[in-house]
């Protein structure tokens, strides 16, 4: 049956050659979005970290704060370099904490940079333990977590015992841990750069805890690799840090909002101050993640729905230019369901090939190593689904036009023109 | 002749419907897709005022600085510009500006959040404000550091409702500013030009920022002559070699260029390459092409098995001696009639979608047209599309022999 179906398909090999070509096309069209979408609702399920209700964060811009929407990046070794400059702001920077915590609204607040949703992003990449690894990194003072009500799994979070340790206390998330230590225990271990050749060794950051988990930008942020370090006020990074974020109380609003803005300008006329509540950014980031995926899906799937009428419109035709030969076989003895199976049987063929050679395509990213973040689990995932669908989508498009072929009598088929 | 064309081709466009539309759709969505990129990317390149001079103005968005182990890209600061890149052959004016600063006032019990752009008298020389009230600020203002602001209409709407503006004052970012002019809203796609607010780089709140190398502002240059902007970079190049760069740092690095190559740097967050607008518009026309593969694939598709259907009415048009270029010409015809008919419906379509889009408000300020140039761009496209389709199917049925088109087989 199926070899006959074969050289069905090698007879007309000129048009049979088109719908498969179209199938191809339409496979890897589909496949980019699912995969897409798959990823991105994948992402979504996992845990967030933080919790952002009530939170507002501030912004303050002054002389030394880098909120300009540049991006740094170091190597590991820096830390060795850096200058650990006494702090002139830490006193300024001690009251105006002081001040935000004294209004009513304000439960708690924390210094600390770059603050979820703010589309800044520190990263560090190095070699540790002679593999490399990236990660996206915050500075932070010790009241952050309870401000964004983080959940510690393991270990501890930063206090005041670690003041002046000679090392540097950072908190890192699980998916990071797994990263850098696998499965051994990470608490107490360095997360510093490997020591180079001829160069001292790098300060100790020395984890502390593990946390669940922290997506910077929201739930639809891929980056699960991050890491909290702790910010000493004397310390030369603390000088450059310019946003704080407030756990409110609910129902906080925009007069909060301007009763701190005017009381932080009167304690501070030459610094900027600007404040915006976590939850509309992060509404905002769903909508920026999101947004490319929905477009694409949208034309994505008028594109398919074209692919569909444009097939039954091509099977219809050659149902129609072969009713002599359909005829014949019913003639000799082929009942409606066989001739039914013929049809559908030669798409469902045709479909095969296109989806082989679409498999041998696509299958290229995993072997050589191009899934980027994307997890395999996904990636099989949206190839699976892209199989069914277009296997669904050739059985639809199949229906009428194998119908159409049985509904003339043999006797009319033979000499029909 | 083309009257009998066109009679035939309706006809036969008429005789099966479902065939003619799953033509039309594809041809019609197809086209409505690309008419919509078009007119986005015409409203987000294409010279429209403030921007008139776009085409002799160069513009620095970022600034790469090198050290052994570390580099900082962003903004360029105000001593780089002010210091090291004044007074270039060949440039007639340079204006300096900081990037938005989004500012927060508080008026009225309501919260109204802005972006704020301090800058020089030569900010509104270079790009072509069309005035709704009032005048940019001078030389004088930007000197002696007075409070004064050039706000856009959204501002003005928000601050005075319907009411004139110049001559009244707001509070912004703890600061009280006096209106001096009214500028039509500006799209933010425009990294230049785009701004709620714009008032002097001498109402900073602290004049440290006039030591800094890289930090917070950009700068656009006006060239006296297209010709000379290769100089100009070449200059500006030479120049930077020259700037003293802060400890730890070794270069510096930045590029002016038009406002496509500032865009797409921003866009591929590429800071370090020499040419971004290339890459850019070779990733866009890729994704175009690919995306035009599937309809075109379908499209033939139809084509030929329809072709196939009429064998014997060509037979017929042959042994009464039709040429096969007659043939030819007549497949072609009804190609690009119905490619014509499907652009026109996705001209409409994507008129209709612009008008939810802008009503939509989903990107701050933009508000997308069709224009002329983008309906010739559509209609282009379907031609192609109806050429390109038609050609293949046509010319095969052309040299069918008429007794095998009589015949009915292949």
């Amino acid at each position: 049956m199926i070899r006959h179906l074969f050289k069905l398909i090698w007879n007309r090999k000129r048009s049979s050659a088109l719908v498969i070509t179209e199938i191809f096309a339409c496979f890897l069209v589909l496949f980019a979005v699912l995969t897409l979408s798959l990823y991105a609702f994948e992402t979504y399920q996992r845990p967030l970290g933080f919790a952002y209700r009530n939170v507002f964060a501030l912004d303050i811009t002054f002389t030394e704060s880098t909120g300009d929407g540049g991006q740094n990046s170091s190597t590991g070794k820096l830390s060795t370099t850096e200058p650990s400059v006494e702090n002139p702001y830490q006193d300024r920077q001690k009251a105006l904490l002081q001040l935000i915590k004294a209004d009513p609204a304000v439960m708690e607040a924390a210094w600390a940079s770059p603050l979820p949703f703010s589309h800044s992003n520190e990263t560090r990449n190095y070699t540790f333990r002679k593999r490399p690894i990236r990660y996206s990194m915050a500075r932070c003072t010790d009241e952050y977590k309870d401000v964004m009500g983080l959940e510690v799994t393991r270990g501890r979070w930063f206090s005041a015992e670690d003041d002046g340790a000679g090392y540097e206390a950072v908190v890192i998330t699980e998916a990071l841990a797994a990263h850098a230590f696998g499965d051994a225990d990470p608490i107490g271990q360095s997360i510093s750069g490997d020591r180079e050749e001829g160069e001292a060794p790098p300060a100790e950051r020395r984890v502390v805890g593990v946390m669940k988990a922290f997506r910077q930008e929201g739930e639809l942020d891929t980056e699960d690799r991050y890491l909290l370090t702790r910010l000493e006020y004397p310390s030369g990074q603390m000088r450059r840090i310019g946003s704080l974020a407030l756990l409110t109380r609910p129902g906080a609003d925009a007069s909060v909002e301007a009763r701190l803005v005017a009381s932080l300008l009167a304690a501070a006329p030459d610094w900027s101050f600007k404040i915006d509540q976590m939850e509309e950014a992060a509404e905002l980031n769903r909508r920026v993640y999101s947004a490319p995926i929905a477009l694409a899906a949208v034309v994505a799937g008028f594109l398919v729905l074209m692919v569909a009428l444009g097939l039954s419109g091509v099977l219809w035709q050659s149902v129609t230019t072969r009713i002599r030969e359909i005829g014949v076989r019913r003639a000799l003895g082929a009942s409606a369901v066989d001739v039914r199976r013929q049809v559908i049987g030669e798409l469902l063929v045709m479909a095969t090939i296109a989806m082989t050679a679409g498999v041998i395509v696509v299958l290229q990213f995993p072997f050589l190593d191009l899934l980027g973040p994307v997890p395999a689990s996904v990636f099989f995932g949206g190839l699976s689904l892209t199989i069914v669908a277009l296997y669904g989508l050739a059985l639809v498009c199949g229906l009428h036009p194998a119908r159409l072929a049985t509904t003339i009598h043999p006797s009319e088929a033979l000499r029909y023109e | 002749m083309l009257g009998n064309y066109l009679k035939l081709s309706l006809k036969i466009l008429g005789r099966r419907k479902f065939f003619t539309f799953v033509s039309l759709f594809g041809i019609g969505f197809t086209l409505l897709v690309l008419t919509l990129s078009a007119a986005v990317l015409d409203h987000i390149f294409g010279a429209y005022p403030p921007e008139t001079r776009a085409d002799r103005t160069l513009s620095v968005y970022a600034v790469r600085m090198e050290g052994d182990d570390s580099q900082s890209t962003g903004p360029g600061g105000f001593k780089l510009y002010d210091q090291y890149l004044r007074d270039i052959p060949g440039v007639e004016r340079m204006s300096v500006l900081t990037t938005p600063q989004h500012v927060v006032s508080y008026w009225n019990g309501t919260r109204i959040q802005s972006a704020l752009k301090r800058t020089d008298a030569d900010f509104f020389r270079i790009l072509d404000f069309r005035f709704l009230e009032g005048e940019p600020f001078g030389d004088a203002d930007v000197n002696d550091g007075r409070f004064v602001a050039v706000i856009n209409e959204s501002t003005r709407r928000k601050f005075f409702g319907k009411a004139q503006a110049v001559g009244k004052s707001f509070e912004a970012d703890g600061q009280t500013f006096k209106v001096v002019g009214v500028v039509p809203d500006v799209p933010i796609f425009r990294l230049m030009a785009s701004g709620d607010i714009y008032v002097p780089v001498t109402t900073a709140k602290s004049d440290e920022y006039r030591q800094r190398i890289r930090s917070g502002f950009m700068a656009m240059f006006l060239v006296k002559d297209r010709s000379l902007i290769e100089s100009v970079q070449q200059e500006f190049k030479a120049r930077l070699a020259r700037v003293e760069v802060p400890p730890n740092f070794k270069r510096i690095l930045a590029v002016p260029e038009s406002v496509f190559g500032t865009f797409s740097r921003v866009i591929l967050g590429d800071f370090e390459s020499e040419d971004t607008a290339s890459r850019l518009l070779s990733i866009l026309l890729t994704m175009a092409v690919l995306f035009m593969v599937l309809p075109a694939v379908n499209l033939v598709n139809l084509n030929v098995s329809r072709a196939l259907e009429r064998a014997s009415e060509i037979g017929v048009r042959r042994a009464f001696g039709a040429s096969a270029r007659d043939l030819l010409l007549q497949f072609l015809f009804e190609n690009v009639i119905i490619s014509v008919v499907g652009g026109v419906l996705a001209l409409i379509m994507a008129a209709l979608a612009l008008f939810a889009l802008n009503r939509a408000d989903l990107v701050p300020y933009a508000h997308f047209a069709i224009n002329f140039r983008i309906a010739a761009w559509g209609f282009a496209f379907a031609l192609t599309f109806g050429v390109l389709s038609g050609l293949w199917p046509a010319w095969r049925l052309s040299r069918l022999k008429p007794i095998q088109a009589l015949g009915g087989s292949r």
